[in-house]
């Protein structure tokens, strides 16, 4: 049965992307929910809980309440608090007995801002459908839709580049770390990380860059948007691996002069992955095939690397949906438990890289190489403490092909 | 110290130290179970995780909604998956089924779908629990209506008959070390019966075969309604206390209730020596004491149900309890707060999950925080966690609380770490 999961958690839901992807901006994040949702972002979802001052809240829904449609008993809290707590913005964000019940986000938010004198904006967010990666779109992108000028201010330097997409639910400190030291090392400068920088003025930093790079399914959505309405280029992928690396730059280079968005491939780089094989020493290997189960942005990165070093194929299959970035990168969306262990035991790879959790699941063979992947918005803090960089040579340091 | 006022209905802050034993983790206990969630996927994230981490995983599984089913209902998915559960798993005897918040708004009469199921596969027992903190404060909240569930699983034809008294309310077992087990088998060969105790269904249905239940916290008061009017058994309140004549009068009750009088209760408290195990504890009592040297405390309501009952034991004792950071004042602990407004009105109340406590305050450090949600709220450098009474009943529990003040101060704590190891609500 497909809606059967005895073996893996959920993955993270779509209110906790939202509240990830604003949790350094200062705002006052009010989870409506009775408990448990809030509990799922706070306990599971967030890895920067611990010594804290965000304010993220539950509004601490109750039954006969929802059933009165008594709103002002959540309004009054919320006022209350903004008065004392003094936040830049309130989101209200949705859990699924508010979606039940036809809560209006907007209308609700709209009320709030008009007696707060304050930006409140509303997440229809549910739990139900969707994943993590659907609630930054939302987020980031009403942060966008509500910050950001009517017109660009780049330069045309070529040379600044906005990281869009990237919450801790995807990265850990240290792989974004090694992302912008990267950038930096080949002359690129950062005007933004909306979802792991700290202020609302990051959000726009798109409004100063020449570039968007999109480092998961989120940020090539936004990127998407932000393409069709500023007509801003963007570079789908991340610098995985030495020559992963490589071909990102090279992509990212012709980005810049031709102004024409991306995603990351050899192909795009315009490099033959036969040369790259030749000159990494991999032509006798015939690797063999693998899987990378990751979002598809970041597998496609780690894809780049492993067609490198000699693998003839690495399938692409992403767990969180199917959407515009999963066609483009022609990757597998398994949509239920059966189809993601039948992923992590395909027969025909012996390379699997994914969370964990997952790998655990396989059914392990001779000669299988199993490369972790920790994810947070998968294993959560459980396998937090076997994350690594794998951005850039951290790669290479780990994977000894 | 505050009065009632200062127990204000705010957003609610989550802080890194909330947790204990949630509903989850609390059915698991019933040996040869299986849970199975019906809900909104989000919903069941920290269930999933924290059955990963409390090692219960293989007994637990999820099936999603989706919002049309809001609409169409969801009683066919549930037979459905049942069946695909149960054909694969032989190992079964119990299986609760478990809705989320989103249920009480749409309705399912899950006992008619637990019946269905039960007809469908003779010799597994089911049973709909809901896991639904949306009616958190009515009168029968999650934890209270769960925990009836689980008991209910053991078959009616079972009569309280033998020679035990059960333990309601305790989720990590009582330790044999307990003065109460003595005292129980000096009675004349009673024994404790405890979920927590048990690996096998059949086993744990001894417990509908007790004469009697200790009902060691409010919430398992249902449940004790429910077994004396299923099986026969007889019920004594006797709630977990730090307070040496709360305990006392505890015991005197429990005499009087296997004795059936006064003099039979005397008879059977005369053949316990009862004395040294007060003395023992009155000298652990002391040893704590001159250990933390007037050290500041704190106590948190994530350590113990009735932390106003605790400060007050403490403060009695002699300690310098400085704080007690407690979300509201549960009834049994009314008059312990009443008591402490009128004799100690310097003692301050924080409430945790105020929306002023998302900001962490500054000040001195050097105190024992009792409860790790305390603990993290005032940042304290030495932590006795304890955590939801676990384990402890009567004198015993004053001598352990007493031996975990003294380790809590012989090292500052790493209590970041343990918070992770202890795991949230589940």
């Amino acid at each position: 049965m497909r809606r059967l999961y005895r073996y893996l958690p959920p993955f993270a839901g779509d209110y906790s992307g939202v509240c990830s992807a604003l949790y350094e901006l200062g705002g006052m994040l009010c989870i409506h929910d009775a408990a448990g949702c809030t509990g799922n972002y706070v306990g599971f979802d967030e890895p920067r809980s611990y010594h804290s001052d965000k304010l993220i809240y539950c509004t601490g829904l109750r039954r006969t309440d929802a059933i009165l449609g008594n709103e002002e008993v959540y309004i009054d809290k919320i006022l209350r608090a903004a008065a004392e707590m003094k936040p830049r913005f309130i989101a209200l964000v949705g859990s699924p007995v508010p979606y039940v019940i036809g809560f209006d986000f907007n209308g609700v938010a709209k009320e709030i801002e008009r007696r707060a004198d304050l930006p409140v904006f509303g997440f229809a967010t549910n739990g139900m459908q969707g994943c993590y990666k659907d609630g930054v779109v939302m987020a980031v992108g009403r942060l966008i839709e509500h910050y950001a000028p009517d017109v660009l201010q780049a330069g045309g330097r070529k040379k600044r580049v906005n990281v869009l997409g990237a919450t801790r639910l995807d990265f850990d400190m240290e792989n974004l770390n090694a992302f912008l030291a990267l950038l930096r090392e080949n002359g690129y400068q950062v005007t933004g990380i909306p979802g792991m920088g700290n202020s609302v003025e990051e959000v726009c930093g798109f409004a100063q860059a020449d570039i968007n790079l999109a480092v998961t399914q989120a940020g090539l959505l936004l990127a998407m948007e932000l393409e069709k309405k500023y007509g801003l280029p963007y570079l789908a992928g991340l610098p995985v691996g030495t020559f992963g690396s490589r071909c990102y730059f090279d992509c990212l280079r012709r980005v810049a002069e031709t102004k024409e968005s991306c995603l990351l491939s050899w192909e795009a780089a315009g490099r033959n992955v036969k040369t790259q094989q030749r000159q990494g020493g991999c032509k006798e290997r015939g690797a063999g095939r693998a899987v990378v189960l990751e979002d598809a942005v970041i597998a496609a990165s780690i894809r780049a690397e492993l067609l490198a070093e000699g693998y003839e194929e690495v399938a692409l299959a992403s767990p969180f949906g199917e959407d515009q970035g999963t066609k483009l990168f022609a990757a597998e969306c398994p949509r239920s438990e059966k189809e993601i262990l039948e992923t992590v035991n395909r027969a025909d790879c012996h390379f699997i890289a994914a969370d964990p959790l997952l790998l655990s699941h396989r059914r392990r063979k001779e000669g299988d190489i199993l490369l972790e992947l920790p994810k947070y918005a998968v294993s959560s803090k459980l396998m937090h403490h076997r994350r690594w960089v794998y951005i850039g040579d951290g790669w290479n340091e780990k994977v000894k092909m | 110290m505050c009065v009632d006022h200062c127990f204000e209905k705010t957003l609610y802050y989550t802080s890194p130290g909330h947790g204990g034993w949630g509903i989850i983790r609390i059915a698991a206990l019933v040996p040869q179970s299986h849970l199975m969630f019906i809900c909104p996927s989000a919903c069941f994230r920290h269930g999933a995780l924290g059955a990963i981490q409390h090692g219960y995983k293989d007994r637990t599984s999820y099936l999603y909604i989706m919002p049309s089913d809001v609409v169409t209902g969801y009683d066919e998915i549930i037979m459905e998956g049942a069946k695909e559960l149960l054909d694969g798993d032989e190992g079964i005897r119990v299986l609760f089924l478990f809705v989320a918040c989103v249920d009480d708004f749409i309705g399912t009469d899950m006992d008619a779908v637990a019946k269905r199921v039960e007809r469908q596969h003779p010799g597994v027992i089911v049973r709909a629990c809901h896991m639904n903190p949306v009616a958190a404060e009515t009168a029968k909240p999650p934890l209270v209506t769960c925990y009836q569930k689980m008991f209910s699983a053991i078959p009616a034809e079972n009569r309280a008959a033998e020679k035990a008294v059960n333990l309601l309310g305790s989720f990590a077992p009582v330790d044999r070390e307990c003065e109460l087990f003595g005292f129980l088998d000096s009675c004349g060969g009673y024994q404790v019966r405890q979920l927590a105790d048990y690996e096998s269904f059949d086993a744990f249905c001894g417990m509908g075969r007790s004469l009697y239940n200790l009902v060691l916290m409010p919430g398992a008061n249902f449940t004790a309604q429910f077994m004396d009017d299923t099986y026969g058994t007889r019920s004594l309140v006797s709630l977990i206390s730090y307070d040496m004549e709360e305990i006392a009068e505890g015991y005197h009750k429990l005499a009087l209730l296997l004795a059936g009088d006064e003099a039979g209760a005397k008879r059977l408290a005369a053949q316990f020596d009862f004395e040294t195990v007060r003395q023992e504890t009155i000298r652990s009592i002391r040893k704590a004491q001159e250990t933390l040297g007037g050290m500041p405390v704190v106590v948190s309501d994530s350590a113990v149900l009735r932390p106003f009952s605790l400060a007050r034991a403490l403060l009695s004792y002699g300690f310098w309890v400085e704080e007690v950071i407690a979300q509201e004042v549960v009834g049994a602990d009314r008059p312990a707060y009443e008591a402490l407004c009128k004799e100690y009105p310097q003692l301050r109340i924080t409430q945790p999950q105020h929306h002023r406590s998302a900001i962490l305050q500054k000040g001195d450090t050097r105190m024992v925080g009792i409860g790790f949600e305390g603990a993290y709220l005032r940042q304290c450098d030495y932590v006795a966690d304890l955590s939801g009474d676990e384990g402890m009943y009567g004198y015993y529990g004053v001598r352990r609380l007493m031996r975990m003040l003294e380790r809590a101060v012989e090292q500052k704590a790493d209590l970041k770490y343990m918070i992770e190891e202890y795991g949230a609500v589940v």
